[in-house]
């Protein structure tokens, strides 16, 4: 036993989540990069309020926290 | 020889998202109840998100005050009419095409949220002078929004 440090996986942000890819305009996703990043968000994490601000029409579901 | 399938977009960059498996049926089955694909539909979402940022942060002349607060009346009453535009553009479509109008129930919840955000606005300007007239066209639109979800249930 070395007792040394252990590695631990990063804890799921995400409960059920579903991996895809979007393919954008490469335009529109610097603007959305810059957007994300002055939010100090993840580009993945902004979308995800994006689409669930629409799903529910809810402006203010910015329930995620930063990066 | 196969011919590769035209590119939709020209210049264009693949980006991963995890979506919670809910949230991605949801955005599943709106986007095949309008006939367009996940990607389309989300770009389209990206695409009005930044532009009301970008609009909402021309409006501020102060950074550390609500966006919101600073949009005058003007610029609220030019939404409005826009939002009436584009409800007048899916009336015609539904007087034309019936319930087979392109993309009719995205369209019609895309103006229901822009009339959620414009109603929030409104809070924030009304009782300052000429915030009368812009309540009457606000009513005006919600009315004929109501219309058409009426009218495609």
């Amino acid at each position: 036993m070395g007792g040394g440090w252990r590695a631990v996986p990063r804890p799921a942000t995400l409960k059920e989540p579903k991996n895809t890819v979007l393919v954008l305009e490469k335009e529109l996703y610097e603007r959305l990069e810059a957007e994300a990043k002055r939010k100090g968000k993840s580009v993945s994490a902004l979308v995800r309020e994006i689409v669930k601000q629409y799903l529910t029409g809810d402006a203010s579901a910015e329930t995620e926290g930063s990066k | 020889m196969p011919v590769p399938r035209p590119r939709v977009l020209s210049d264009s960059k693949v980006v991963p998202i995890v979506f919670e498996r809910e949230l991605y049926n949801e955005l599943v089955k709106v986007a095949r109840s309008e006939g367009v694909s996940v990607s389309a539909l989300v770009r389209m979402l990206v695409e009005e998100y930044l532009a009301t940022k970008k609009k909402a942060s021309n409006g501020s002349q102060n950074p550390g005050v609500d966006p919101v607060i600073k949009m005058d009346l003007e610029d609220l009453e030019e939404e409005l009419d826009k939002l009436a535009d584009a409800v007048h553009s899916i009336e015609v479509d539904l007087q034309r095409y019936g319930e087979k109008a392109p993309m009719l129930n995205l369209r019609i919840r895309g103006a229901e949220n822009t009339l959620k955000k414009l109603r929030a606005k409104y809070r924030a300007v009304r009782g300052l002078p000429g915030s009368d007239r812009v309540a009457v066209k606000l009513l005006e639109v919600a009315g004929r929004v109501k219309q058409l979800k009426k009218a495609v249930k």
